[in-house]
């Protein structure tokens, strides 16, 4: 049966015409950023055409997120002072936390703090690695928060246009408790929210190595090669379970992987220390929800 | 993916013989969803290829599927007859050592923390009950053990769900030592205090485990074959204090080990470490 389901959700979804896009402020920064050209100002003149995105960077560039100590007054001055990754994140974020918000029975604020705290929790779990077979690049670590805010997007589409079948998904999980919510997917449906995601984000052109990050990220040992990013992600969902900002989906996970923490050479001395960081960490998320 | 009855039982017999637990049918759900996740991380179609590469001596995976399937076993004071011997018989003779020294448990292979906890919650409430003669609590270190980082972060979390808490939990312990935070049980900073938990591979070397006077291992030795098995028991006796004592699970024997000597009678699994002065346990 799952098989069946996943070949009829994938030929769903690839037929659908209104699967949420992106707007077209971000389809343009993306374009921006890729090219050699990419400066300071091409980039705030993009931004600058949005009004209402304008404002809301301006308001998360000003909040306490950032300490600036002095006050950004254009676009162009915030690109300059935060870096054009970091706008872009905050563009994105402001952008895709007003996606899906049809009333279902996913609790959409409970759900987009979870993404966000595990969008911040990577910055923490970052800074307590040791040595890696394969260092991230500085670059990868502003990829981090876009793949901590879209890690779960999958089921947000999973939920809207698989209703009946993904309502069957969230029961099963209710009824028997600490089962991985991904374990009943692939069971029921064939495929998981993470390889949705990655579905959801190859059309929104977001990075292959961030989409890859979010379609393995209840299973990285599965991919072979460079798999830091999505070991990150990994720990920083389980994390952010455990300490309660969890999707509200009633799903608590019992375990992470163990070879994804060896391999980032996280120590067992500094699990507390981690956990602090990143509840500290994660109560930058309320920031961007309550800008959004 | 359905199980069928002959499947069932093939993972059934696979997980009694290599962990001593009996999966009980009516079971089969919840089997057919922790395996479809194993299955799925390993790359196996069908239940009998994915039993197939278990079988095939790959005791990583195999421990990986016995872990999935028993996590119902993880209780808290595991065992009743050992329970109440722990409570009559060796928490009162450990709190008399506890007025002269630290006194030290090792709690090994300690999983997420339960029995670690639920012994620190045992010497707490009799701690209570002695009164203003008691040692204090810090007189008692309690260290648990793990290969596994991910068991050890949630022990060091001590963040617990409903169902969790369900599994052998005494109701007024739950109230005394745990706080409720929405659909989570959180163990009190006290016990936490009490227990710290490290990373330890059991076929390694104990060097920097210093001497203890109780070590729990119980339902672990089942997993090792005999020579490890006394390896291990060697290893331990030689971390253990000369009065001190071993427990290992109910179904487990470490008959073969010459380092030590049965004590009690009945369904009691404590044993005696020999050859470290006297020879007869005088501690009850």
């Amino acid at each position: 049966m799952s098989e069946s389901n996943r070949d009829d959700i994938l030929r769903t979804l690839a037929a659908v015409s209104d699967l949420p896009t992106l707007p077209q402020v971000v389809t343009k920064l993306q374009e921006e950023m890729a090219s050699p050209n990419a400066s300071a100002g091409s980039i705030s003149d993009i931004i600058r055409e949005d009004p209402a995105i304008s404002i809301k960077t301006l308001r998360v560039a000003n909040s306490p997120l950032y300490g600036l100590g002095r006050k950004v007054t254009d676009i162009r001055d915030a690109v300059r002072v935060l870096g054009l990754k970091e706008v872009y994140n905050i563009v994105m974020s402001m952008s895709t936390l007003n996606l899906f918000k049809s009333d279902t029975h996913i609790n959409y604020k409970k759900f987009w703090t979870h993404c966000l705290s595990v969008a911040f929790a990577t910055k923490a779990i970052f800074e307590f690695t040791g040595d890696m077979e394969r260092p991230l690049e500085k670059e990868e670590l502003a990829d981090l928060f876009i793949a901590g805010l879209l890690h779960d997007i999958g089921i947000l589409v999973l939920d809207q246009y698989k209703p009946e079948l993904y309502k069957m998904v969230l029961q099963k999980v209710s009824e028997l408790g600490e089962v991985p919510l991904y374990g009943v997917e692939y069971e029921l449906l064939g495929i998981s929210h993470g390889e949705i995601g990655e579905f959801l984000m190859n059309k929104w052109n977001i990075p292959a190595h961030i989409a890859t990050a979010v379609a393995f990220h209840h299973r990285s040992e599965a991919i072979t090669g460079k798999r830091e990013l999505t070991e990150i992600l990994h720990i920083a969902d389980f994390i952010c379970n455990n300490q309660g900002l969890d999707n509200g989906l009633g799903v608590l996970p019992t375990s992470f992987s163990d070879e994804a923490w060896s391999n980032l050479n996280l120590s067992i001395n500094d699990i507390s220390a981690i956990i602090e960081k990143v509840r500290v960490e994660s109560e930058n998320s309320a920031i961007l929800m309550a800008l959004a | 993916m359905a199980i069928s009855k002959e499947e069932f039982d093939l993972f059934r017999t696979y997980i009694k013989d290599k962990s001593g637990i009996t999966l009980n049918y009516g079971k089969e759900y919840l089997v057919e969803n922790r395996l479809s996740v194993l299955m799925a991380q390993n790359g196996c179609e069908t239940l009998l290829d994915f039993y197939k590469k278990i079988s095939l001596n790959n005791s990583q995976l195999g421990k990986k599927v016995i872990d999935a399937m028993t996590t119902n076993e993880t209780l808290w004071f595991r065992d009743a007859t050992f329970v109440e011997a722990m409570e009559d018989k060796v928490i009162p003779w450990l709190i008399r050592k506890a007025a002269k020294k630290t006194v030290r448990i090792w709690s090994a292979a300690s999983s997420t923390g339960q029995e670690a906890y639920s012994v620190a919650m045992l010497i707490d409430d009799a701690l209570r009950k002695g009164g203003a003669a008691a040692p204090p609590a810090n007189r008692f270190q309690i260290t648990g053990t793990d290969i596994s980082p991910s068991v050890i972060f949630m022990a060091v979390a001590g963040r617990y769900s409903q169902l969790a808490v369900s599994r052998g939990m005494r109701p007024e312990f739950l109230t005394k030592y745990f706080k409720k935070e929405g659909v989570v049980y959180t163990i009190d900073e006290k016990l936490r205090n009490m227990v710290t938990f490290k990373q330890l591979n059991l076929t390694e070397s104990f060097l920097t485990m210093g001497q203890f006077d109780l070590i729990l291992c119980r339902y672990v030795l089942i997993y090792f074959d005999e020579d490890l098995k006394l390896k291990i028991c060697s290893k331990f006796h030689k971390a253990l204090h000369a009065e001190s004592l071993l427990a290992i699970g109910a179904t487990e024997s470490i008959r073969g080990s010459k380092d030590f000597t049965r004590i009690l009678t009945g369904r009691s699994t404590l044993y005696y470490p020999l050859s470290k002065g006297n020879d007869t346990f005088n501690g009850f």
